[in-house]
């Protein structure tokens, strides 16, 4: 057996809210601001339809196939020899996904905290400690999640809701174009359209969660407040320090919180506390990237102990995540991951489910 | 005398030739052979064979370990009713006397008196009287485990008063108490106690089968026990929970968890455990739900405290000096002036030092220990900071995180407090806060991966159980008002006013 692990329905909810959650604000907010200007948030609402449809999709597809995890169905479905190439191409995008966060929240962390330390140190340090609860499983992985939850929950709501206090020009964020808007969003899709994925954590641990029947409609509802804190990322510092301002920043959100105070913390800033909140998502981001990404692809290969396989996950993403790219060539190697996410993500799960469908009705 | 030891040592020669000859089994011919076999056997000094004469037969044989038996009930209640019957002319008086054990094989003789028993050897039949007296200790209050408004019944080294104390409190008919015997050559008495109708089975069979496997031939306390059966030997926390209190141990069992108790150890294990038992215990008899949560919150805090503290330290003065408001960084730098080396040297150096004081305060016998704690606190932290070798922030920091280590109420914890600040402090040093936050997930990761005794470590924080966190984590009802058992431990019967076997 691949993956004997068993997740409790509200602990894969969790996980498709904090994959959501997690890196938009440090890599997408200045790029729409870039295409979109003041009305870069509703570049996001094509992000959420797919998000949401994506999450229809996972659901579906774990109801359909309860106690079984994804790669369990997948080659049922498919055969064997197909199975293994969508596996294939799953795992590669899914272990893409670790290397992907590493490289943005390291320069992250670099330009806020530690300016003469390398990302590849940054990379170095994180990644055992992560690949540690990897070692431990998705159950660990959830674990762990939990008890940060409330944390990273009252983090956000002081990054998010503090500078509402006071410092927010609403009128800055009316779109410039009369309704529908139709014309902002084109531009955006490239760049947006994979940043709801939450539904890859759907995807992979639905089958193995409890009653996975009812998990569709918890795993939209979070993906729905997930994208909530994600517009809002990219609306604050319009709201706050206005669009032109913003797009000429590196990190606009870290441009938001270095202007909020509160004399009554020992921080002279609040720009910490959003590093260490991000730093608590990226561990649980990371860890799923890396423990799925092996994990389907040992499946792939038909490797049954996926854990050795881990160092060379590990491996491969500290190097991979500690290699300089320029901004622009960074932007393009997201926007390909983007595409892949939705297309394994999405569009295959999808035909997936329509010849699962067929299949069983043959069956019948 | 000389001529006696000869005679005893002749008997003993004898005795061993019964043994050779009968290859274990015990001569029954009614002379005292059988006991000088079974003494030579236990090869001790302390065995006294003495007899009492009957007229109608031959004479009643009885051997007992000295220093094991109750010499005064031995008179009451052996030797005198023997002398009482062998004047009314009685066969087999041995076979009169109440609560006796028949001995088949000289192996099971010196077992017997090994174990505190008296053998009678009479009319060809051997048999063992229970009268065993070893010294033990009164019931005293706990000394690790104080509890200001709670009971002050702590176990003791006995195994059979301990149990009597968790029965005293627990007179329910689904009571069980399984006793097995351990250890090759000490043959140590394990007690598994729990109630029948509530314990999750699956932990049951899982510590029997343990117990059953354990291959030693000594058991010293209570923790080689629990090491062989749910221990993890590389993690530095502790999977079972250890009390002395008697009602902390009957409430545990109550709540439907598996009470392990070893003859000559002073205190329960109870399994599973968890971390909400660092921070749960004795101020349920605090009046009121908000004073619970406060004490609990509080533990909470100076666990995080004493974990956290140097490292957060050690990361603001070295990579994020930019986070502090600048009064407060230049009363830092004030403080520092002087100092000869880097904040983490500074740092693991104070730390090194205050926990060589905690061992040598918790070593040394009380009046000495008061006296080290007030020369480290007092003197040697003044002087530190007078040599400059030390900053005085640094004094307060390293005195917050020792206070918060004492504040967890299970003491094998506060080791994998003091233990784990090193490596937190340490990857503050490298990384700043990011570091420091790496070290604390770190320590989260390895929390969330032990399990003990199957139930995972973090319940009911993760796995997230709503119930079991409000009710047994972050407050507590009165036990009347409790009308479900806490769900974490995968008790077999959540509702307490459950159907009774």
């Amino acid at each position: 057996m691949h993956a004997s692990f068993r997740l409790s329905r509200r602990q894969v909810t969790l996980l498709v809210f904090l994959i959501t959650v997690c890196v938009t604000p440090f890599t997408y907010d200045s790029v729409l601001l870039l295409y979109l200007d003041r009305q870069a948030w509703l570049g996001l609402v094509p992000a959420l339809a797919v998000g949401l449809l994506g999450c229809a999709v996972a659901g579906t597809l774990a109801a359909r196939f309860p106690g079984r995890s994804i790669v369990e169905y997948v080659p049922e479905i498919l055969g064997p020899v197909a199975g293994r190439a969508f596996l294939l191409l799953l795992g590669l995008v899914l272990l893409a996904g670790a290397p992907g966060n590493l490289h943005i929240f390291a320069r992250v962390v670099r330009f806020s905290e530690l300016p003469r330390t390398p990302p590849f140190w940054i990379a170095a340090l994180i990644v055992p400690i992560v690949g540690y609860a990897c070692y431990g499983g998705p159950e660990v992985i959830a674990r762990a999640s939990e008890v940060l939850a409330p944390f990273v929950l009252l983090g956000l709501a002081v990054i998010y809701f503090a500078p509402i206090v006071g410092t927010v020009v609403p009128a800055r964020l009316a779109p410039t174009h009369p309704f529908p808007w139709a014309s902002y969003w084109l531009p955006a899709v490239s760049s947006s359209l994979g940043t709801v994925r939450g539904f890859l954590a759907l995807l992979v641990l639905g089958g193995s969660a409890d009653e996975p029947e009812r998990l569709r409609g918890p795993a939209m509802i979070a993906t729905a407040c997930a994208w909530v804190l994600l517009a809002l990322s990219v609306a604050l510092p319009v709201a706050v320090l206005g669009a032109g301002f913003s797009a000429e920043l590196r990190y606009p959100i870290l441009g938001v919180t270095g202007t909020i105070s509160f004399r009554w913390l020992p921080f002279q800033r609040i720009t910490a506390i959003t590093i260490l909140v991000w730093q608590m998502l990226m561990y649980t981001v990371l860890a799923f990237y890396l423990w799925s990404g092996v994990l389907v692809l040992c499946a792939a290969l038909g490797i049954r102990n996926w854990r050795p396989w881990l160092l060379v996950g590990a491996a491969v993403a500290v190097y991979l995540g500690g290699v300089p790219l320029s901004p622009p060539t960074s932007r393009d190697v997201v926007d390909l991951w983007n595409f892949a996410v939705l297309a394994m993500g999405v569009v295959l799960p999808a035909s997936l489910l329509l010849l699962g469908g067929e299949r069983r009705r043959s069956a019948v | 005398m000389q001529d006696q030891i000869t005679a005893v040592r002749r008997a003993c020669d004898r005795a061993q030739a019964y043994i050779t000859q009968l290859e274990g089994q015990l001569p029954q011919d009614g002379e005292p052979a059988a006991l000088y076999a079974a003494r030579a056997r236990l090869g001790s000094d302390d065995i006294e064979i003495t007899h009492v004469d009957v007229p109608a037969g031959s004479p009643v044989w009885v051997a007992y370990v000295r220093t094991a038996v109750n010499r005064a009930r031995l008179y009451d209640e052996v030797l005198r009713p023997l002398q009482e019957l062998a004047r009314s002319s009685v066969a087999d008086p041995a076979a009169r006397l109440p609560l006796t054990t028949s001995v088949d094989s000289t192996a099971q003789a010196a077992q017997e008196l090994a174990e505190g028993r008296v053998l009678l050897v009479a009319a060809g039949r051997t048999v063992a009287v229970d009268l065993e007296d070893f010294p033990h200790r009164e019931v005293t209050e706990p000394s690790t485990e104080q509890a200001i408004l709670g009971s002050k019944q702590g176990f003791t080294e006995d195994l059979e008063s301990n149990v009597g104390a968790i029965r005293s409190r627990l007179r329910d008919p689904s009571l069980r108490v399984e006793i097995f015997t351990v250890g090759a050559r000490s043959h140590t008495q394990v007690a598994l106690v729990y109630l029948g109708d509530v314990v999750n089975p699956d932990l049951l069979a899982l510590t029997r089968k343990g117990i059953a496997g354990i291959e030693t031939d000594f058991i010293r306390t209570a923790q080689d026990v629990t090491a062989t059966l749910y221990g993890r030997t590389l993690t530095t926390v502790p999977l079972a929970e250890h009390t002395e209190r008697v009602d902390r141990a009957a409430g545990g069992i109550a709540a439907g968890r598996l009470c392990l108790l070893v003859n000559g150890t002073p205190f329960s294990v109870l399994v599973p455990m968890t971390f909400a038992e660092t921070i749960t215990d004795s101020e349920t008899a605090l009046p009121g739900l908000v004073n619970v949560t406060f004490v609990r919150l509080v533990r909470l805090i100076g666990e995080f405290l004493a974990i956290a503290t140097p490292g957060l330290y050690v990361a603001v003065l070295t990579a994020d000096t930019q986070l502090l408001p600048t009064p407060l960084a230049l009363a830092v730098a004030a403080s520092r002036a002087g100092v000869p080396y880097p904040v983490l040297t500074e740092t693991l150096g104070m730390l090194v030092i205050i926990d060589v004081f905690s061992e040598a305060t918790a070593q040394a016998p009380g009046g000495i220990g008061n006296a080290l704690s007030i020369v480290g606190t007092l003197i040697i932290g003044q002087m530190v900071v007078q040599a400059h070798l030390a900053s005085s922030l640094m004094m307060i920091v390293v005195a917050v995180s020792a206070l918060g280590s004492f504040l967890t109420l299970k003491f094998p914890f506060s080791y994998t407090l003091r233990i784990w600040k090193y490596p937190i402090t340490l990857l503050a040093g490298v990384g700043g806060l990011f570091g420091w936050l790496g070290g604390l997930l770190l320590l989260l990761t390895h929390l969330a991966l032990l399990k003990s005794a199957g139930v995972p470590y973090l319940s009911p924080a993760g796995p997230y159980r709503a119930r079991s966190l409000r009710s047994s984590m972050l407050t507590q009802l009165p036990h009347p008002l409790q009308t479900r058992r806490p769900g974490k431990w995968n008790q077999r019967q959540l509702d307490r006013a459950g159907p009774k076997p």
